[in-house]
């Protein structure tokens, strides 16, 4: 007796007739593979938006350099910011750090002849700007030169805002900055996300920092780049540069960020975001695989007499339940290829409302074709039992 | 060949037993080409469903080729289905989304066959039963006479040495019947499959060499006679 493992000309025939089969009834086939493909396209779309996520995070504190902290100060009761010399003799008080840049951040009515609107007001020192790791669009960045200049570098975005026809806001205009006039000097090339998420350069106006006390009115620094030895531990150097500066100005609260914690925060708030595509997916599965399992059963109740008809001449148990899962997972199976192409669609289109980079995960296509499959076996187990068990004489009865 | 050993089936409906079968024992030969005969809900088709392997006696034994099927396993029984046993059916019973030759090869399929020698013996077959030309037809665009030729194909094709025919002319006319039945005695002739046919036609069981009658799930006639109109003989 010749009963080996099914050849390929079996399977391809198994294949074929299920092909046919399921193509006698598009409608309901159709409705059993709603659930899969929606499943299926969530889990797709979660494992792609977060493999782009991931590129977007390195992509991020590439410019600005993982061996950065961000120091953010709040003010004190009598509303006085933190004194940038704390920050500029760290290097000398804690070892490891290399490189400061004490900021201020304000608001102030910005205008260009026109009328004058809120604007962010950041004062830095020169190195803020290469800590920040801006690019220059035109013109140039702020010098050492420059202390007592009342001059400005503008962010991309402000450079629109503030241009009215016929006097754009370009190098060598001049703007007023609450009560004093500066002269631009050059207009930031357009960053896309900032690791110092207090400071939207492309919304901000720079000026030496030495004059933002001046200009704003707001004494004292709120925020500070600080550079460290790359070699050393980003939660230590954080734990040391927090111990010295608490110490140094208990009146002020502060709070020390490390590239490495926001990337971490990053993640468990991807996290969350995963566990819910995965939730709906997984829903979706659950539905659709139990759809596919109810059109497996009235496939199996309305082809009881083919299935008598096989059984006499031939067909053992094991055969009429290949057949019949066989058909499940080819439903399933092309559910899954649909979804993954909706899946790639969805991530694609969130990319481009994001402004990420579009990058396909290959993983996710056998991720996804795996997941479809197994649903096709797990929800097409039992009706397949079920095609097996059946009495053949009353198969072959059945109308 | 075929053996049936003090056979009984009891069905128990509700709190009742209904004996249908009651102590069947009956032998047939190879080559052999017999008519069962009976009124109705006499027991015909349950006692050819357990000579089938279809269904279970409540007592006895069935052996073929001396081998005891009771024992068998569900594999094993399709096996020997496949292997030993052809079935014709009253009503036919072609795949309608199959072609001819596919529902003519499919018990090949259960053989592990590749396709093209599945194909090349289902158009052999069709040959024999005179329908070459239908091949590719779906079983929907043929004549009833026609359907139980592509059934008579399908039960011949994995060569068994048993065919059951459970009233194979009872869904057509009596010129269509006559073909039919030809067709059976040729083939009994030609390739010595045993033949087991029920049927209520008392001309058509006047053909057959041997004629079992059942009453009440007994045998109650088994005759060996001289086959009225043989054309074969
Ligand atoms: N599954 C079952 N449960 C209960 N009774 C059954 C079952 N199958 C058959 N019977 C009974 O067994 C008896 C014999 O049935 P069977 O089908 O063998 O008769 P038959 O001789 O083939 O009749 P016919 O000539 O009408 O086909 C009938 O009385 C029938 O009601
Ligand atoms: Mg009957």
């Amino acid at each position: 007796m010749i009963r080996g493992l099914p050849s390929k000309s079996a399977i391809t025939h198994l294949v074929s007739e299920a092909v046919s089969n399921l193509l006698a009834h598009k409608q309901r086939t159709l409705l059993a593979l709603l659930g899969i493909v929606i499943g299926t396209a969530s889990v797709i779309a979660m494992l792609s938006i977060g493999h782009m996520a991931q590129l977007e995070a390195i992509g991020m504190f590439r410019a600005v350099g993982v061996n950065t902290l961000l120091v953010n100060a709040g003010q004190t009761q009598l509303g006085i910011g933190l004194d940038p010399s704390l920050i500029t003799i760290l290097p000398e008080r804690v070892s490891g750090v290399t490189l400061t840049a004490p900021i201020a951040i304000a608001q102030a009515p910005v205008a260009n002849f026109g009328p004058e609107t809120n604007i962010v007001v950041a004062g830095l020192p020169p190195a803020g700007q290469s800590l920040l790791g801006l690019g220059l669009g035109e013109g140039r960045l702020l010098t050492s030169f420059d202390t007592n200049n009342h001059v400005a570098v503008i962010g991309a975005e402000v450079a629109i805002k503030l241009s009215t026809p016929g006097r754009p806001a370009v190098p060598g205009q001049t703007l007023r900055v609450g009560k004093y006039v500066y002269t631009i000097v050059g207009i930031l090339k357009p960053v896309t996300l900032s690791f110092m998420t207090a400071l939207d350069v492309n919304n901000a106006v720079l000026i030496p920092l030495s004059l933002s006390a001046g200009t704003t009115g707001q004494s004292g620094v709120n925020a500070a780049f600080i550079r460290f030895d790359p070699t050393l531990d980003a939660d230590d150097m954080s734990r040391r540069v927090t111990e010295d500066l608490t110490r140094q100005a208990p009146e002020n609260s502060i709070n020390v960020q490390s590239p490495k914690q926001l990337i971490a925060a990053m993640k468990k708030q991807k996290a969350v975001q995963s566990q819910l595509l995965a939730a709906i997916g997984g829903i979706s599965l659950l539905v659709g695989g139990i759809g596919v399992m109810n059109v497996m059963l009235m496939s199996v109740m309305e082809r009881k007499r083919e299935i008598g008809l096989r059984m006499a001449i031939g067909a053992a148990p094991k055969d009429i339940q290949g057949m019949f899962l066989t058909e499940a997972v080819v439903l399933t199976l092309t559910g899954g290829v649909i979804g993954i192409a909706l899946g790639l669609v969805i991530s694609f289109v969130a990319a481009s409302l994001w402004a990420w980079e579009f990058s396909l995960a290959l993983y996710t296509l056998p991720v996804g074709l795996g997941l479809s499959a197994f649903a096709g076996i797990v929800f097409g187990f039992f009706p397949a039992l079920k095609a097996s068990h059946l009495n053949p004489i009353e198969a072959l009865r059945a109308d | 060949m075929l053996s049936l050993k003090g056979i009984s089936k009891i069905y128990e409906v509700g709190s009742e037993r209904v004996s249908v079968l009651n102590g069947v024992t009956l032998d047939i030969q190879a080559r052999e080409f017999c008519a069962i005969v009976g009124p109705s809900g006499s027991g015909k088709s349950t006692l050819m469903n357990i000579m089938g392997l279809l269904d279970r006696p409540t007592s006895g034994k069935v052996l073929i080729d001396g081998e005891d099927m009771g024992a068998a396993s569900a594999d094993d029984t399709a096996a020997a289905r496949n292997r030993l046993l052809g079935f014709v059916f009253q009503s036919f019973e072609l795949l309608p989304r199959l072609t001819v030759w596919e529902n003519v090869a499919l018990p090949l399929h259960y053989r592990r066959l590749d396709s093209v020698t599945r194909k090349r013996l289902a158009l052999e077959m069709l040959g024999m039963v005179g329908l070459s030309d239908r091949a590719y037809h779906r079983p929907s665009e043929l004549s009833g006479g026609q359907r139980q030729r592509v059934a008579i194909a399908r039960a011949l094709i994995g060569q068994p040495k048993i065919i059951l025919a459970d009233e194979p002319t009872g869904s057509l006319d009596s010129v269509t019947a006559a073909q039919i039945m030809d067709l059976f005695k040729t083939l009994n002739a030609q390739t010595s499959v045993t033949v087991i046919m029920i049927t209520h036609d008392q001309g058509i069981a006047a053909q057959c060499r041997r004629r079992i009658d059942i009453l009440d799930g007994r045998i109650v006639g088994d005759l060996t006679q001289a086959p009225a109109d043989c054309a074969h003989d």
